[in-house]
């Protein structure tokens, strides 16, 4: 999906192509067909194409808000309690080698959560005050 | 966006003159933009700077043309830009930042300009580009309806005309206008006309460079995996 | 003297003060999402448990920063973060086995406690004191006496 675009207006002189300063543009004559070419590596998004095009034929606005393009898609790690996605499977990988032990897949609010049955188990001595727990 | 236009031809072959082998490398950014030193720009200087009749004394060298995005960036040109051995010389038509980007890398391989870096400007109207910004640290802006009396006044005056324009022209340059008529209409159309009332004590040019290069330091962006305690280095 | 944030849940009434005061000091605005010490309700367990960072010796978000970000501050006791080197990767967030070191997501930026720099508000405005600051050893030798008396009361009576 290119975001150069070019409207019906074009009508192949290659003005672009020759006046583009970083030579991101470029054609192929081939099997009857002129083929014209955009290389958004090198193009500098300068405008000249679309300044010179004597048909006005280059829609720039496709150079300035170009399509989303979906560059990779990994799987994700969900929380054990809740379902909330925490992170990728490969980035808890990640962090279980940094720790040198399993991450757990629970979100933080889950984690602090855990904290209580933890906290329950081993609380300390200082006795209830009027205000308390119930 | 920086500005620059191409030294005289005969300078440039001046610099290479005697050597076997040159690169000429064009810079995809600032001086594409204003098409002085683009990737077209390279090979046309390439062509001409091959013609035997800037070198009387000696065969020309041989030019091969290389380019890369930006040039100014230190990282991205070590990883990305690479000069075949038997380069004798580059010549390149990045601004000035770039330039010395590559020859601090490459060094002690020569890294010539073949631009004269002019300015911080913009483009007024399609190949008018002009001047507007001195990066002078200390925007003042805000007090002059955006419209700056330091690079567009000739007399860079901080309080208001001179009184020498005549008709709207500069007294000191007629092809350019007076900066101070500009602001005083612009600040008239903003019904801010009390901020000609504000006097702009003498400035401290000390942020503007005159006490030497300037950086700017920003930390936590730094480039390369393995570096994870300090700052990128920025005189290295 | 080394201080820490010392939690005694069975104190806590769970007014959330603690949770206002820390969002005021840190952000200006009081709301609980950004306090950076939470109160966990725990209505099955009987009791609230205000969780905070707890600034351990050898902590797992220190270990798998990639940029050495999180560094141990000896002479607060504390485990800090620099924000000038932080990337916002979140790693500390999935390290951290108490789920304390939270992430703003419209800042971008993680956070937790820090101890106010020496003077943590949620033990100043505790009414109950359920959190307080205090030197480690004053702690340890607070919950000994306690011990010591619940053990000798049992002792005592039988003696009688």
């Amino acid at each position: 999906m290119s975001s150069f675009i070019v409207n019906e207006k074009c009508n192949g002189c290659l003005a672009c192509v020759q006046n583009c300063p970083n030579r991101a543009l470029d054609y192929r004559d081939h099997a009857g067909k002129r083929v014209l070419m955009h290389n958004m590596g090198l193009c500098a998004r300068c405008g000249q194409c679309w300044r010179v095009c004597p048909e006005q034929a280059v829609e720039f606005r496709h150079l300035l808000e170009s399509p989303w393009q979906e560059v990779v898609a990994l799987g994700l790690t969900a929380c054990r309690v809740c379902g909330e996605p925490v992170y990728t499977f490969d980035y808890g990988k990640k962090v279980s080698e940094k720790l040198r032990m399993p991450a757990e897949a629970l979100c933080p609010a889950h984690r602090r959560e855990k904290g209580l049955r933890v906290w329950s188990r081993i609380r300390p001595a200082s006795p209830p005050s009027p205000g308390g727990a119930r | 966006m920086i500005v620059g236009n191409l030294k005289p031809v005969e300078e440039i072959a001046a610099s290479v003159a005697g050597l076997k082998n040159v690169q000429v490398v064009g810079c995809g950014s600032c001086v594409s933009v204003c098409l002085s030193g683009g990737d077209r720009e390279a090979r046309q200087l390439a062509d001409e700077l091959s013609l035997p009749l800037y070198y009387p004394d000696g065969p020309p060298p041989a030019f091969a043309v290389n380019g890369i995005v930006r040039q100014c960036e230190k990282d991205m040109v070590k990883t990305y830009l690479t000069l075949p051995a038997e380069t004798d010389a580059v010549v390149s038509l990045a601004c000035g930042a770039g330039v010395q980007t590559l020859a601090d890398l490459f060094s002690p391989l020569p890294v010539f300009p073949a631009l004269n870096t002019t300015f911080l400007g913009a483009l007024d109207e399609p190949g008018i580009w002009r001047e507007k910004c001195h990066g002078c640290g200390d925007c003042m802006l805000s007090f002059t309806g955006s419209i700056c009396p330091v690079a567009r006044c000739a007399k860079s005056l901080f309080n208001g005309p001179c009184g020498g324009s005549q008709g709207g022209r500069c007294e000191v340059n007629p092809e350019i206008p007076c900066a101070w008529a500009m602001i005083y209409y612009r600040l008239k159309s903003q019904n801010r006309l009390d901020l000609l009332q504000k006097v702009n004590p003498p400035r401290d040019w000390r942020p503007a460079g005159n006490t030497g290069p300037r950086s700017r330091i920003r930390t936590g962006i730094a480039g390369s995996p393995g570096d994870s305690l300090a700052p990128s280095n920025p005189t290295s | 003297m080394a201080k820490q944030l010392i939690v005694e849940p069975e104190k806590c009434n769970g007014c959330g003060k603690c949770e206002m005061v820390c969002s005021l000091r840190h952000q200006g605005i009081s709301n609980p999402a950004l306090s950076r010490i939470r109160v966990i309700q725990g209505e099955q367990e009987g009791f609230h448990l205000p969780m905070h960072c707890q600034h351990c010796l050898n902590p797992p978000c220190m270990t798998v920063c990639p940029r050495k970000a999180i560094s141990r501050d000896e002479e607060l006791n504390r485990v800090l973060v620099d924000y000038g080197l932080c990337i916002a990767c979140k790693m500390c967030v999935a390290a951290c086995p108490f789920g304390v070191m939270q992430f703003n997501e419209e800042r971008g930026q993680t956070f937790k406690c820090d101890h106010c720099d020496g003077d943590p508000q949620c033990a100043r405005f505790c009414e109950p004191k359920a959190i307080d600051y205090v030197e480690t050893v004053k702690m340890e030798m607070d919950r000994m006496r306690a011990a010591a008396r619940r053990w000798a009361a049992p002792t005592r009576k039988c003696a009688a």
